[in-house]
């Protein structure tokens, strides 16, 4: 590669981070045809401490703790499964409050999901009755082995939402799977089934599936099908797997918005941070390293600009806190401690006794640093992955956030920060502008 | 570039003292929680809807009614109503006893609600575990990657460091608990960023020992201190730049970051003068018990 090649591929490459960076980093929303376009940094999704949330309060019956722990526990099995299901991101990280009689939960805005279908699914008692009476008259009771009732929501073992490719109209449903107990208890409900019948499914006391019988019901995975959406489906499924409230619960429909926890000019303060910790670093490499400092700027450009890219579109359920901002941190000090470490080992070859040359001594720099990340980065990524799997919310967005960075700081280092210093001493072999000749013995 | 075996011994003696009276001030005083993971509550604090929104006499009174009830932390939210119009004040607050479902300030009634803790008590557990779970998978790594290499060294030299670093860290945070600091669940975060730091900070200084030791054909003992020196200028700038964004943070914002970056910075210091004054020390110790065979390797 000789001299004007390198030129060329160095302002393609400065002209293209330029144009990225600001396609990232703009917080730009464009109405563009029937959509809107946002930029990357315009999709993270962010926490409660960082974003506006909704305050939703229910009133509840008043009652002893040991209920309302439990009407809490299914109230939080249902924002999980909104969490899973739904996609809405964050959301297991609300934060409840309770008096005698109003129960308020604070969640994350979230564009995937409106705040009807948050009441439907958080405010909605559970209640489920199978029969095959519209009015519910009649219905079937699952008993366990000691003859003790039980409740649909300890018989259903799985519910999720289906796609009937075969029908016309209303292709969406869901797919019951009961336990032995549900399974005897549909057995014998319709154990007199003979001809063309009616199954009814009542929530609440609404009727929200009535598939056809013709026939005993002998398998424990049954269909509902007959819904328009896919939310509507999820939704029916959530609630017949999360159960019913141990208390009475009304939805009052009350919401409320609540700006971040953290502040409301929070986020600013955040990138303002982050911002001073990147110039800082950039400053100091360019002043003490020259161009090897202007080389691990570009690829510090590149790898924040990945980073942004990984979070906005990786589809990981990720969501952006003040926990993984310091995830972020230690990945971008990692790439520092990399980058660092490239350039004193560069020098340390270039300047030891036996008089090396460039390449040379920039071979085997590259050769010590890759053993190193390759050894530190096994431990590190060993390590936040398994934290990212076993702990849960917002630790488990931290330890990605590691994950995310430090994946991007081994390939940025070894990738760009290599080709760049490359493409930088194809221009000039001047030492005293890669800062080569101070010594570092 | 500093004699090893002295701040080893003052560094460690520190880190134990730390911890002795982090564990002493955790049964004397029990842990220094924030309301969200410690059942704290919320006062609701009605507003009228200003145009300057400037709510700065409420937020005021407030707060001396609630740190005359012993509040540690409070954060203040402000609630909107569907018009975007602020309707109350939220402030969340953690006191000795919990106060009265409705209370009164100045002539305002206020809302009290208690702060269900489940869902921040089980990220805490989870991590816990995960800790655990990581500290044990990084020894067995760190043991059998340097299985020919004195393994003894390597997994023992980090699983220490780590697990000091943890617990000093922590009870700092719990001394700081006297002075009115409160950790919510993101203490965690921590946790897992000193295991991170550690084992980072460790590995970076095996390597560059062992370069050191492969360049100029001297012992791995004897390459510890000289590949400190190579590391420490280094290092010293990246947590330096930790520590500059946690101290930019809780400067400007105050309460909520600090909730959440006093333990990292805690951890960052804890981390950087155990990386340098403490592993070194130890690994360099293990090494001398190696048995003959493999120091002749490593020679």
């Amino acid at each position: 590669m000789n001299k004007t090649k390198s030129i060329v591929l160095l302002s393609i490459s400065v002209v293209l981070i330029i144009f990225l960076a600001v396609f990232c980093f703009m917080p730009a929303k464009l109405a563009i045809g029937n959509y809107d376009y946002y930029s990357p940094v315009n999709q993270l999704v962010h926490s409660l401490d960082l974003a506006n949330g909704n305050y939703i309060t229910f009133d509840i019956e008043n009652a002893d703790t040991d209920k309302l722990d439990e009407t809490i526990s299914v109230l939080q099995n249902r924002m999980k499964l909104i969490e899973e299901r739904l996609g809405v991101q964050g959301i297991s990280q609300a934060i409840l409050s309770t008096t005698n009689n109003t129960l308020s939960v604070q969640i994350p805005d979230d564009e995937e999901i409106d705040i009807g279908s948050m009441f439907n699914i958080l405010g909605s008692q559970g209640d489920l009755v199978i029969s095959l009476k519209e009015d519910g008259s009649e219905p079937f009771i699952p008993y366990d082995d000691e003859g003790n009732k039980l409740s649909w929501a300890d018989c259903i073992e799985k519910c999720i939402a289906i796609y009937d490719n075969t029908a016309s109209k209303n292709p969406y449903g869901i797919s019951l799977t009961v336990n032995e107990y549900g399974l005897n208890a549909l057995k014998e409900g319709t154990a007199g089934v003979k001809e063309d019948s009616t199954l009814y499914f009542i929530m609440d006391g609404e009727v929200i599936g009535k598939p056809s019988l013709k026939s005993q019901i002998t398998n424990k995975t049954n269909q509902i099908t007959g819904y328009n959406t896919v939310a509507m489906a999820q939704t029916l499924a959530i609630k017949f797997i999360s159960g019913m409230y141990p208390l009475d619960i009304t939805n009052t429909m009350d919401y409320q918005t609540v700006n971040p926890t953290l502040g409301e000019n929070s986020l600013l303060a955040l990138g303002i941070a982050l911002l001073a910790v990147v110039v800082v670093s950039v400053v100091v490499f360019i002043v003490k390293y020259g161009l090897m400092g202007v080389a691990y700027a570009l690829s510090l450009g590149l790898f924040l600009i990945l980073l942004v890219l990984s979070y906005a579109y990786l589809p990981l359920n990720q969501y952006f806190s003040l926990s993984a901002a310091v995830g972020v941190l230690f990945g971008i000090c990692v790439f520092i401690a990399y980058n660092l470490l490239f350039t004193k080992l560069l020098k340390r070859q270039y300047n030891s006794s036996d008089k090396k040359t460039f390449s040379t001594a920039f071979a085997e720099a590259y050769s010590y640093l890759l053993k190193i990340v390759l050894d530190s980065g096994v431990c590190l990524l060993l390590a936040a992955i398994l934290f990212w799997i076993i702990s849960t919310g917002i630790v488990s967005t931290f330890a990605m956030a590691i994950v995310f960075s430090t994946i991007l700081s081994i390939v940025c280092v070894l990738l760009f920060t290599r080709g760049y210093i490359k493409s930088l001493r194809k221009i000039t072999q001047d030492d005293k502008k890669f800062k080569l000749t101070a010594e570092v013995k | 570039m500093y004699n090893l075996t002295k701040v080893f011994k003052i560094t460690f003696t520190v880190l134990i003292c730390l911890i002795l009276i982090g564990v002493v001030f955790t049964f004397v005083f029990g842990a220094n929680t924030f309301a969200t993971l410690g059942n704290g509550q919320q006062l609701i604090y009605s507003v009228e809807h200003k145009e300057n929104e400037d709510y700065s006499s409420e937020i005021s009174a407030a707060k001396k009614f609630l740190k005359e009830q012993n509040a540690g932390i409070i954060t203040v939210q402000k609630r909107f109503d569907a018009n975007d119009k602020v309707n109350a004040l939220l402030f969340t607050f953690k006191t000795d006893k919990d106060l009265e479902q409705s209370v009164t300030i100045g002539e305002k009634v206020c809302i009290v609600t208690k702060i269900n803790s489940t869902p921040a008590v089980r990220v805490v557990v989870r991590a816990a575990i995960a800790s655990g779970a990581v500290l044990a998978v990084l020894f067995v790594y760190l043991a059998i990657r340097f299985s020919k290499n004195n393994w003894v060294a390597h997994s023992v030299g980090f699983l220490v460091t780590a697990l000091v670093n943890i617990f000093a860290s922590y009870s700092i945070l719990q001394i700081l608990g006297q002075f009115g600091y409160q950790y919510d669940s993101t203490i965690m975060s921590a946790c897992i960023y000193s295991i991170m730091a550690t084992v980072f900070l460790f590995i970076l200084f095996i390597s560059s020992a062992k370069n050191y030791s492969a360049s100029k054909n001297v012992s791995l003992e004897q390459a510890v201190e000289p590949a400190l020196k190579r590391i420490f200028c280094m290092m010293s700038f990246v947590f330096g730049l930790i520590g500059l964004f946690c101290i930019l943070l809780m400067a400007i914002c105050g309460n909520g970051f600090v909730i959440v970056l006093l333990p990292v910075l805690s951890a960052t210091v804890v981390t950087f003068a155990s990386g340098f004054f403490v592993a070194p020390y130890l690994f360099k110790a293990l090494l001398k018990n190696q048995p003959i065979r493999q120091k002749t390797e490593n020679q």
